[in-house]
């Protein structure tokens, strides 16, 4: 999925979805989401627990497969290919390639526990794309030192405080240098004193020019990081705008009584 | 004839058959775990295909060899193969039906195994974009193994009792060692003590061994067990 920087831009936004659905059985996850994302930017999705902020990061690198709607990435139709009998499913073999160019940070980073910190970073770059160990290993210390964490490359996850493993999930995602970054609520899990931590690495992530998407309930940090900021609510999205004025003064009154809830309660924004 | 002869217990304890027969014994449970280890590996990997006849496959795979006794399987593979043109040394038969009985439980131990690696791990994989089976190979099945070894290890006393039943072949093993030497004598007491001793002694040889590794390796079961309580994602299992 490494198209050029000219086809990527001609062909519109970098990241399409246009009316998404997904159901869970006959529950509704998502109903009829559409969202364009230009390259570069970088988007805050905030709202309720169960308003479908996962899901629709899940969707996005086809951990979830669509009931309807259409998601493009860098101009390719994720999860589908197009047949002459209409769209299939990729194979997973096909769905594996989508999702290198796509990483992706879990709320429980999700690190592999019998790898080294290093093996873990390097395990993207030798397992699925067969990169030679010794230059991988180069990059990847390269990360962990990017990540403040180039003197844990020997560690094993369960040495690691929750903030240096999500440190590392991120250097391990950034391997595989991807072109879009989905952060999953990635300080939800993290003990208060290692938020900062993990939130300063995602804002060098983000100096870097890289696309990304965050679920999030940090919203001082949605108000400095993020371009535009989505509040979804019921798995629609329900306001839209630059961060800015989303977050200090929202339009609807679904979004300002969300946000007030939030101020109201401080301490319930990490749940 | 006194009650209990200790010139005939230690006469039979260092005694040239016996020793064989603890010899072929050991190496009977050796040899026919490890090849039930891998054929119950591959029954597992087979069980976990997501097709209909995989999953019949495996059911009637364990289901059979769960239900028939080890006797009747010796018997059959040395006995009734011949008369459908398949002859099997004693010694090929042994090992045949000592793995074949196995293999079922090392299958569950390793299927049970494989499903206690949290769904996370896959997911993590899969948002990488490692393909399925290097998800298997590089992230499921090393934390599976970390898993399995200490029932694995268990396995290793069963097979070890079995191992006796091969007598019915006429495998020289540690109990047909001590029944041909009570054959010669006609002392039961020390033979058969001899025998429970050389048993038992393999048995706390074994545990004692499994013991010390898993100490010696804790922190490489931790890595597992860490993984474990690491909270998890809701279950969300749906393949594109
Ligand atoms: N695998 C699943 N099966 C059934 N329901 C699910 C599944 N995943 C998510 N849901 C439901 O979809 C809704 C949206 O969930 P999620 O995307 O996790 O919300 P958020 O991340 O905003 O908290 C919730 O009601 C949740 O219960
Ligand atoms: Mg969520």
């Amino acid at each position: 999925m490494s198209l050029s920087n000219v086809t990527s831009q001609s062909a519109g936004p970098f990241i399409h979805l246009q009316n998404v659905v997904k159901h869970f059985g006959t529950f509704t996850a998502l109903r009829g989401i559409s969202l364009e994302i230009i390259k570069g930017q970088s988007v805050a999705l905030i709202g309720p627990s169960g308003s479908g902020k996962s899901t629709l990061l899940r969707c996005i690198n086809a951990l979830e497969q669509i009931q309807s709607g259409i998601i493009h990435v860098d101009g390719e139709r994720i999860g589908m290919r197009e047949t002459a009998a209409g769209p299939k499913p990729l194979s997973a073999k096909d769905a594996a390639r989508q999702r290198q160019a796509i990483g992706m940070v879990f709320q429980s980073f999700n690190l592999f526990p019998h790898m080294t910190a290093l093996e873990n970073v390097m395990s993207g770059p030798t397992l699925a794309l067969g990169e030679v160990t010794a230059q991988a290993r180069r990059r990847a210390l390269e990360l962990l030192d990017r990540v403040r964490l180039a003197d844990k490359a020997a560690s094993f996850p369960r040495q690691l405080s929750g903030g240096q493993q999500q440190r590392v999930a991120i250097a391990r995602a950034l391997a595989m240098r991807p072109n879009v970054m989905l952060f999953d609520e990635p300080t939800s899990a993290l003990d208060p004193e290692t938020v900062q931590e993990v939130l300063n690495v995602i804002a060098e992530v983000r100096a870097t020019r890289m696309t990304m998407l965050i679920a999030t309930h940090e919203m001082e940090f949605a108000r400095h990081a993020a371009d535009l900021t989505v509040f979804m609510e019921a798995g629609a999205i329900v306001e839209i705008g630059p961060s800015s004025e989303v977050l200090t003064s929202p339009k609807t009154e679904r979004c300002q009584r969300f946000l007030a809830g939030l101020s109201g309660n401080h301490a319930a924004h990490r749940m | 004839m006194a009650v209990w002869d200790w010139s005939v217990f230690f006469n039979n304890l260092v005694h040239p058959a016996i020793l064989r027969g603890v010899w072929t014994t050991v190496w009977l449970t050796f040899v026919t775990l490890i090849l039930a280890i891998v054929v119950g590996t591959i029954v597992a990997l087979i069980g976990r295909l997501q097709s209909t006849v995989a999953s019949w496959f495996y059911q009637g795979y364990v289901a059979f060899f769960r239900a028939t006794p080890l006797l009747v399987q010796l018997v059959f593979l040395y006995s009734a193969l011949p008369q459908m043109g398949i002859r099997l040394s004693v010694v090929e038969a042994a090992i045949i039906g000592l793995t074949l009985s196995e293999s079922p439980y090392v299958a569950e131990v390793v299927r049970s195994a494989i499903s206690a690696v949290p769904p996370a791990q896959w997911e993590a994989g899969r948002a990488i974009g490692f393909r399925p089976f290097t998800i298997m190979r590089a992230v499921v099945f090393p934390q599976a193994l970390r898993i399995a070894i200490p029932p694995l290890g268990n396995e290793f006393v069963r097979q070890l009792k079995n191992t006796s039943l091969v007598s019915a072949i006429s495998m020289a093993e540690l109990f047909r060692a001590t029944d041909n030497l009570i054959q010669g004598s006609f002392r039961v007491l020390e033979a058969l003590s001899v025998a429970t001793i050389y048993y038992l002694l393999l048995t706390a040889i074994w545990t004692y061994a499994q013991k010390a590794f898993e100490r010696r390796n804790s922190h490489w079961f931790a890595e597992t067990s860490a993984a474990r309580a690491t909270p998890a994602e809701p279950l969300k299992l749906t393949e594109a």
